[in-house]
Order: structure tokens, then C-alpha cells, then sequence
């Protein structure tokens, strides 16, 4: 009789388990009724509020989300981080004026809130503010131990706007590149950057530390002898595109079949005059 | 009935097991989970006289934890007044427990579920305060934040110092306090460990970033100390040590100088002593040379991280089906830890749930949503960052991505790649596209194998039609990864294995899917319709690919399960399991009853027979009023043979076969014509892989 009691009462917990297993991970709409259901019970848990705007703004429904953040902001006023999520939606509606208000009162409350900083730099750019938009991205990657490559190119492409940044934004590539490496990705930016500057051999000094790191070269020899070109300096650029198409005919058949590849080739052979040709 | 009550049971009692925090040897609980607790739920001030350990609580009633109301998960439902729209703020709880010797502990790890906010004393000192405001605390100071969602049963950790603690009688006293009075629940319950000084391993080992020469070995102890793995050939034989000074209980070491496809036994510890390993199931397996061709068995989850019965079965189903055959590496398909991706719900999700084979395999795993919390821009000190080393700087081969969200690395000849479909820019001149373009070009691996959770096509319980990091990844993505030859892209997120014909090309919604994008349609299984086939032995520009959801090995989700280019679509649990071995991959979705629900093999290097090519300048001439002559032009080296088709009188269109001849013939003369009849005619080669297209239609009149 015991254990049947104890069995049942085991059942019981077991069911009212039940709902945290099948709720995992549902789309939206059945993650924001769970919630709904939720709230039901709760009426006066903000964070619920919260965390179901959070999902309307995902499902881009503005309205029902403004709803919640400010229901939440009602129930508990400390709840600071309405505010974010507010922004953000702001944000993701196009209403960037106010998004960029919004942002300001979060961010007067929390100046290091990473994620605060990020949202209103990328706010700032769109209101065509690139040097705040810089600041909040250079203090966000002040605060991160392990920054992002893409908010350094971030950075860069808003100071790159104004042609009286490039030198900036350029230092602020390297900076990325001494703290995570050379990457490709910063390193092709940093390229074109140091070519609207028309410091040519910077550019190919950046070129050359990528193709070192490549075990296929082709591709970087293209670039190469397409800058050399642009440059007047023929004869290197003929060696180069030579050595791109020496490359791409090194490779295995199929390779050169790709799309890449093959207009790869085409770049090489169009920027070269036949007689010039292996 | 039964079926559904023995369902129910075997959870629950998975879940005493697994979402347990495990106690060491060197740990003893003094006060466990469930215990029996005093309480008062009277809503009066109890000011701060209740804290001390002299305190006469034996008019307060008991109950066992979870203490609490509003649920329904509570063992002892405690009371919040007469007023549900102003429900008492505070509850009051205490519990003696009995030390014989507390100077034997330097450590007490105290775990709490407190829904909302609480205050801990242990003999009258306040020594923990969680979700509460600072200073002053009364009996109707609300908790700083409503804990909502998965929150409410979580526990929440600390350390504490055991100098608190004296022989005999103690008590550990909380005050649980209420977010507001309309919020409808509380939840209470608490564990206290107490450490003998000793480091145990409180997570792992687990291995990261394997490569030929080197691997990453990390474990969790529940004090910090120094790190040392000690490591050798020989089992017993442990005669080298890699050693880290540093003092944590996160620990990281990196062991260098190993030989390529090299089995190693190791052990974990500090500098003084050796924690785990140095038995039979305690080593790792270098990767083979770059580049080489070796047999790799692979075991890929997807949305694994429920933490439940589920996941359990899918984990044990493949552990039966590997039995003795190593493991080289393993890949995490996101999701992996639910709700929201913290350290508990890992800990839970991954690490309790597969230790044994992540003491011996390296896992690689990718980012889902809920492994962010649903945020597209988590912070760094995301938990799964902190957890997992994965290669920013091209460690393991491939190029540098700088990131740990989205990286690639090569084991053998097969090249993998990991994108990040939540967190980065899914734009094709993002960085992700430009890194992913570069380390493509750079790869001269055999195989390239990619993944990442959202997935380019599904109709299971996520749409790849509508929903837009779908979308995005598979248009900016797949004509990046086919181009430059990927053969298998994985995928979660939607809960169930969804798998695709060899296909290429196919960037649009699943309506403008075609029989044309379908390389081979077919189900790739080498004993009904043959393997997949690509002809080229390294990558295979547009040769095709197979794309696979593999979300349920945690629970299943349904859907609707048609998307045209899918092969076969299962709402099931389970996992799947790879064997690449030099030009062939062979694939299976394993379910959680040990059953092959699914297999394929993709083989690289075999000649595809194509159709041989059309024939040209077909010449029809009428030679006597019983005969007209026909020639063309052989324009294939493989054809079986020529069909001659013919229609009769001027424009005619009902064309029907009349002879066919074999190869190398490129003449024909057609004896059954009437007289005074004009005729068309046409020819098309053929061969065991079909017909060629059609010649030029050539047309004579034979005379009266």
C-alpha cells in the first residue's frame, strides 16, 4: 500500500514534469503560448512579460511586443533591461531615433552593458553618427576578453565612411589583427582600405601574409596581379597572373571546374594580352 | 495506461539520477535535496532572532523539499495567507543538521532553488544572498527580479567558507522571499556538500581541438588546485606529464609533441595527485596525418540537450551499435543544453549525459539558439565559451576564422566546417561568407563535411520556407560550400531526421525544387538503387551533396515532413553515425530502439555513366521508291547503339522507332518505305545511362 502510494505520488511529479521536457525548443508562436499560459498563472511575473516581448520581437510583431516590454515596466520598474529589448525592437522596426532614446537611458544606467553598446553603435551608424557609432564599438570590445572579428570590421566600415577616418578605421583593423591573428576576414578589409589610401605596397605586403597562410594560392595571385595592374606595374602584375593561372592549372580538373575557379582563370587570362601568356 | 505510467517512472527516476549533482568521493552531503525542513508561513516579521542556531522553532510545522506553492511540483505546499493578490512576501525556513568533525572540510558547496529571492545563515551568519537587494533585509523586502520559466527548478551554486561549521548541532536558516504579492508561486529546496579538502573532478575530462601532434584536455574540480595530465602508451604507464601552475577549477591543458593516429592512455589531476584516468577508459586517439585516408567513425547529435530519458536511450542506442570501435570524433549540431544554454543545463544536457565518450573523443559542437538563450548577440561569457576550446587560429588545419562560433578543422581527408546560423552575419559579404569562401579555396581534403543548426531545408517543426536564418543559410551558404565540392551538410533545430537525394543547386523555396536539381535521385543505399556516386575523388564542384536534419536526438517535434528534397523524413529519435574510409561515406540514422531507420553511401571517384552525346548531320536520301539511305555523325565514344525513329508525310510529329543499330554504325537503310511517301526521320544514341538527345530530323521523299 505504501509503495502504491508512493508510486502514484512518483507519477504525480512526474507529470507536472512533463511540460519542461516537451517545451523545449518550439517555434515561435508555441514558445510565445507557453508563455501566454504562463502568464495566466502569474500575472504579476515581469520577467514573463519580458521574455515573451522578446519573442514577439523575433516574430517582428512590434505591437504586441511593445506591449509586453511595458507591461513589464510596469510591474517591476528596476527591470533596467526593458529597455534593451525595447531599443532592439526599436531598432529592428526602423524607428531609430527613438531606439537610439532608448538606448541612451539604458545605457546612462548601464555605460558597460556589452550588449547595450553593440545595439547603439550599430543604431548610430544607420543614423549616420559613425564616430559615436565607433566609440560604443570600440568601448564594447574594451569590455569583451575575446572580441568578435566582426565588430572590428564593424568598426572600420563606419569610420570608412568618411574619408577622413580611413587611417583610423585601418588602425582599428590592426588592432584586431594583433589580437586574434591575421585573419583573412580583417585582413581582406584591411586591403581594401589601404588601396582607397593608394598605399599600394601596404597592400600587398597584407596580400602576401594571407597567401602565405593558404595552401592553395591562386586566388590571392589573381588579387595580386590585379593591384599591380592598377598600379602600372605590368611587368610584376603578367608574373603574377601567370603564377595565378599556373596555379589554377595545377589543380585537379574538377577543381578548375568550379565557378570560382573558372572565373578566377577568366580574370587571369582577360588582364593578360595573349602574347603575354605562357 | 501502463505504458504511459512506466514512461513517466522511468523519467523520474532519470532524473534523481542524472539531474543530481553527482557527490565525489571526497565530498559528503550534509544535508541532501528533499530533506525535511521547518517552516513558517504565517507572514509575520520575524526580525533576525530566527537565524541563530538556538533558536525554538518547535511550534513551526515540517515538511519535506521542494517546499513552495503554485507549481504543482512542490512536496509540501506551504501557505501565502489569506489574500492571493497580496500573497505573503516571506517564508521563513530552517533545518538542523549534525557535523562530527568540521575541521575535515575546507570547502561546502551550497545549492539552492529559490523562486524568487533568499537570504541563507548558517548558525546565525548570513553567508549567501541571491536575487535580493542589498542592505537592510525585512520580511517585506520583495526578491530584485520575478524568476520565471525554467529558473524556478534550477538550482543556483555557491561555495561558502566551512569555518561557519562546529561539531555537532548546526542549522542552516533561509528566508524565501516573494518578487511581489500577485506572483502565484514560490519554490524552495536546498543542498549542502561539504569537501575534505581534497579536489574531486566535478565535470569531465573532455577532449578539444585534436589534432595530429596535439590535444586539449579539460576537466572541472570542486577546488581549485594546480593541473597536470599525465599521459603514455601503455596503459599502467603514464610517463609523461603536461603540468599547468595555474590555480582553478576550470581546468585546460594543452598536450603537445604526440605522434599522428596514436593511442594514448592519460590521467587528470593537480601536481599532487591524480583524480581520474589511468584505466582502460581513460584515453584519446591522435588524428591521423593531414590529409591521410584512415577509417572515421563519427557520431553526429543534434538538439540534444534535453537533459531527459530521450536523449538517454539515443545516447545508450549508440553506444550498443559502436560497441568496440573507437569513436574518432563527434559533432554537436546545437541546442545542446536547454532552455537557455547555462552551465547547470550543460552540465545536465552534456556533460552528465555523455561522460564516457567524451573522456575519449574529441567533440566539436555548434551553436543553437537555445545554446544563446534565443539571443543573436551573446555576451562572451556565454557558458558555452567558457566550456569548450575551439579553434579560432586554425589549430587543426583549415583557416583562421578568429572566432570560436564558426571554425573549421581537417581529421584525415575529410575537411569540416562549422558555421554559426545564429549568432553571426549570415550576409554573403559577411565575414563568415569571406572566411568560409577563403578556407574553401584553401582545402585540398577529399571530403569536406559541414554543419551548423539552423538548417537550409526542412519542414519539420521549423520551416525553411519562412523562416529567415533558414533561408539565409542556405542563400548565402550553399552556393559558397557547392561550389567548392561539399559533400554532407548536418543540421538540427527542427526535431526529427530529414535527409536528401545526392542535390545540387536548389537556393529557393522547397517549391521551386525540380528532378533537375537532383544529381541522383535515388535512395543512395548501395543495395536498392546504388551509393550516391561523384566522380571526382577529391571535392567535386556541383557533384552533388546530401543534406541531412538530425534534431532528434532529444525529442521529436514533427512537422510535416514533405519537403521535396528529402529522400525520407522520420519523425524519430536518434542519432547518426558516419564511417568515412578513403573514397566512401557511409551514413546511418541510428534510432533511440537501435533500429536503422536510414542509411546511405556517398562514393567519390567512380565514373557517373552519363548518356552518351546526341548525333549530328543525319542525311536522309531516297535511293529507289523502296528505299531511303540515312547517315549521321557519331559524336560519342560510349554509346551502346543508335535508335532510328521515323514519321511519315511532310511535318509530321508522331515519330516511332524502327531500327536500332549498334555502336559505331552511322548508316542505315530503311527498307519499308512506300512509294511516292515523304518521311522524317531522327536518331538518338544511347547507353546503360539513358538516351542522348535527338539528331537533326532529316527528311526524303521516295518517288512514284
Amino acid at each position: 500500500m505504501i509503495l502504491q502510494k508512493k508510486f502514484i505520488w512518483l507519477v504525480a511529479i512526474c507529470v507536472a514534469l512533463v511540460p519542461s521536457f516537451v517545451r523545449a525548443h518550439e517555434g515561435l508562436h508555441e514558445q510565445i503560448a507557453a508563455l501566454t499560459a504562463k502568464i495566466k498563472r502569474d500575472p504579476k511575473n515581469a520577467s514573463l512579460y519580458l521574455q515573451r516581448g522578446e519573442l514577439h520581437r523575433l516574430h517582428r510583431d512590434w505591437m504586441r511586443a511593445s506591449a509586453d516590454y511595458d507591461r513589464a515596466e510596469r510591474l517591476q520598474p528596476s527591470l533596467q533591461i526593458v529597455d534593451l529589448a525595447r531599443g532592439k525592437m526599436l531598432f529592428d522596426s526602423g524607428r531609430l531615433q527613438r531606439a537610439k532614446l532608448t538606448l541612451d537611458r539604458f545605457l546612462f544606467r548601464q555605460p558597460e552593458h556589452y550588449e547595450g553598446l553593440i545595439t547603439r553603435a550599430r543604431v548610430l551608424a544607420k543614423l549616420g553618427a559613425q564616430m559615436d557609432a565607433a566609440k560604443d564599438f570600440t568601448q564594447a570590445l574594451s569590455l569583451s576578453s575575446v572580441p568578435e572579428p566582426e565588430l572590428y570590421l564593424e568598426r572600420a566600415n563606419v569610420l570608412a565612411a568618411d574619408v577622413r577616418q580611413l587611417e583610423e578605421a585601418l588602425r582599428g583593423l590592426d588592432e584586431g589583427i594583433n589580437k586574434l591573428g591575421p585573419l583573412v576576414t580583417l585582413q581582406l578589409a584591411a586591403i581594401d582600405l589601404e588601396l582607397r589610401r593608394k598605399n599600394y605596397d601596404g597592400a600587398l605586403v597584407r596580400l602576401d601574409q594571407i597567401t602565405a597562410q593558404s595552401q592553395r594560392k591562386e586566388a590571392w595571385l589573381v588579387r595580386r596581379g590585379e593591384i599591380l595592374k592598377l598600379v602600372g606595374r605590368d611587368e610584376e602584375a603578367r608574373a603574377a597572373f601567370n603564377a595565378a593561372l599556373t596555379a589554377i592549372e595545377s589543380l585537379p580538373p574538377a577543381h578548375r571546374q568550379s565557378r570560382s575557379v573558372s572565373a578566377l582563370e577568366v580574370r587571369a587570362r582577360s588582364a593578360l594580352n595573349p602574347r603575354d601568356r605562357r | 495506461m501502463q505504458t504511459s505510467v512506466y514512461n513517466y517512472a522511468l523519467r523520474l527516476a532519470f532524473i534523481i539520477v542524472v539531474l543530481t549533482v553527482p557527490v565525489r568521493a571526497a565530498d559528503t552531503t550534509l544535508l541532501p535535496t528533499g530533506a525535511v525542513w521547518k517552516y513558517l508561513d504565517n507572514g509575520s516579521n520575524q526580525g533576525t532572532a530566527w537565524r541563530a542556531s538556538g533558536f525554538d522553532d518547535s511550534t513551526w510545522p515540517s515538511g519535506a523539499a521542494q517546499l513552495g506553492y503554485g507549481d504543482g511540483d512542490e512536496v509540501t505546499t506551504v501557505g501565502f495567507g489569506p489574500d492571493s493578490n497580496n500573497k505573503f512576501i516571506t517564508t521563513y525556513f530552517r533545518r538542523a543538521f549534525s557535523v562530527t568533525n568540521a575541521a575535515a572540510f575546507n570547502a561546502l558547496t551550497l545549492r539552492l532553488m529559490r523562486d524568487d529571492g533568499a537570504v541563507v545563515y548558517v548558525n546565525g551568519v548570513e553567508v549567501w544572498r541571491t536575487n535580493m537587494p542589498t542592505g537592510t533585509i525585512s520580511s517585506a523586502t520583495p526578491a530584485s527580479v520575478a524568476i520565471g520559466g525554467a529558473d524556478e527548478s534550477t538550482f543556483v551554486q555557491t561555495t561558502i567558507s566551512p569555518s561557519l561549521l562546529v561539531n555537532g548541532t548546526n542549522v542552516l536558516a533561509v528566508e524565501l522571499h516573494q518578487s511581489g504579492g500577485t506572483s502565484t508561486d514560490i519554490s524552495f529546496d536546498l543542498q549542502l556538500i561539504g569537501s575534505d579538502g581534497s579536489a574531486s573532478v566535478t565535470r569531465g575530462p573532455y577532449l578539444q581541438i585534436g589534432t595530429p601532434n596535439s590535444t586539449i584536455v579539460r576537466w572541472r574540480t570542486n577546488v581549485a588546485s594546480d593541473s597536470r595530465v599525465s599521459f603514455g602508451a601503455t596503459q599502467g604507464s603514464l610517463t609523461s606529464v603536461t603540468d599547468d601552475a595555474t590555480q582553478t577549477t576550470e581546468h585546460e591543458v594543452i598536450v603537445t609533441g604526440l605522434s599522428p593516429a596514436t593511442k594514448y592512455f592519460y590521467s587528470v589531476g593537480s601536481t599532487t595527485q591524480a583524480l581520474a584516468g589511468n584505466d582502460a577508459n581513460h584515453f584519446f586517439v591522435t588524428s591521423p596525418v593531414a590529409g591521410t585516408a584512415v577509417p572515421t567513425r563519427i557520431w553526429v547529435l543534434g538538439d540534444s540537450g534535453t537533459a531527459n530519458a530521450n536523449a538517454q536511450a539515443v545516447s545508450n542506442a549508440y553506444l550498443s551499435f559502436t560497441g568496440s570501435t573507437h569513436t574518432n570524433l563527434w559533432l554537436m549540431l546545437g541546442d545542446n543544453a536547454y532552455e537557455t544554454g547555462t552551465d547547470s543545463e550543460f552540465q545536465a544536457a552534456v556533460f552528465d549525459m555523455y561522460p564516457t565518450i567524451l573522456r575519449k573523443s574529441v567533440l566539436w559542437p555548434t551553436l543553437g539558439n537555445h545554446d544563446t538563450a534565443q539571443s543573436a548577440n551573446p555576451p562572451a561569457s556565454l557558458p558555452y565559451f567558457a566550456m569548450f576550446t575551439l579553434p579560432t587560429n586554425a589549430q587543426a588545419g583549415g583557416m583562421a576564422s578568429g572566432t570560436e562560433k564558426y571554425y573549421s578543422f581537417d581529421y584525415g581527408n575529410i575537411h569540416f566546417v562549422c558555421l554559426d546560423s545564429m549568432t553571426s552575419d549570415r550576409s554573403s559579404t559577411g565575414p563568415m561568407a569571406t572566411w568560409l569562401r577563403a578556407d574553401l579555396a584553401s582545402s585540398t581534403r577529399q571530403w569536406t563535411i559541414a554543419f551548423w543548426h539552423h538548417p537550409a531545408y526542412s519542414k519539420g517543426s521549423h520551416d525553411s520556407d519562412t523562416e529567415s536564418n533558414l533561408v539565409e543559410m542556405r542563400q548565402t551558404f550553399l552556393p559558397i560550400l557547392e561550389d567548392a565540392g561539399v559533400d554532407l551538410v548536418l543540421a538540427g533545430h527542427s526535431h526529427s531526421y530529414e535527409r536528401s537525394y545526392l542535390i545540387d543547386g536548389h537556393y529557393g523555396v522547397s517549391s521551386t525544387f525540380t528532378n533537375a536539381m537532383k544529381k541522383d535521385g535515388g535512395s543512395g543505399r548501395p543495395d536498392v538503387t546504388g551509393a550516391y556516386a561523384k566522380p571526382t575523388l577529391g571535392p567535386g564542384m556541383h557533384e552533388g551533396a546530401v543534406y541531412a536534419v538530425a534534431g532528434s536526438s532529444g525529442q521529436i517535434s514533427g512537422g510535416l515532413l514533405n519537403h521535396p528534397a528529402m529522400f525520407i523524413s522520420l519523425n524519430n529519435l536518434g542519432s547518426m553515425v558516419l564511417d568515412v574510409n578513403g573514397d566512401t561515406l557511409d551514413a546511418k540514422f541510428l534510432r533511440e530502439n537501435g533500429v536503422i531507420a536510414d542509411y546511405f553511401r556517398i562514393v567519390k571517384g567512380v565514373a557517373v555513366p552519363v548518356p552518351p552525346a546526341a548525333p549530328t548531320s543525319l542525311v536522309a536520301t531516297a535511293v529507289s521508291n523502296s528505299r531511303i539511305n540515312l547517315s549521321w555523325t557519331d559524336n560519342s565514344g560510349d554509346e551502346s547503339g543508335f535508335r532510328i525513329e521515323r514519321c511519315k508525310n511532310p511535318n509530321c510529329t508522331g515519330f516511332a522507332q524502327i531500327a536500332q543499330v549498334g555502336a559505331g554504325v552511322t548508316t542505315f537503310g530503311d527498307t519499308t518505305v512506300s512509294k511516292n511517301t515523304a518521311y522524317n526521320y531522327r536518331v538518338r544514341a544511347f547507353n546503360g545511362a539513358g538516351n542522348s538527345a535527338y539528331s537533326n530530323t532529316a527528311s526524303a521523299k521516295t518517288p512514284k
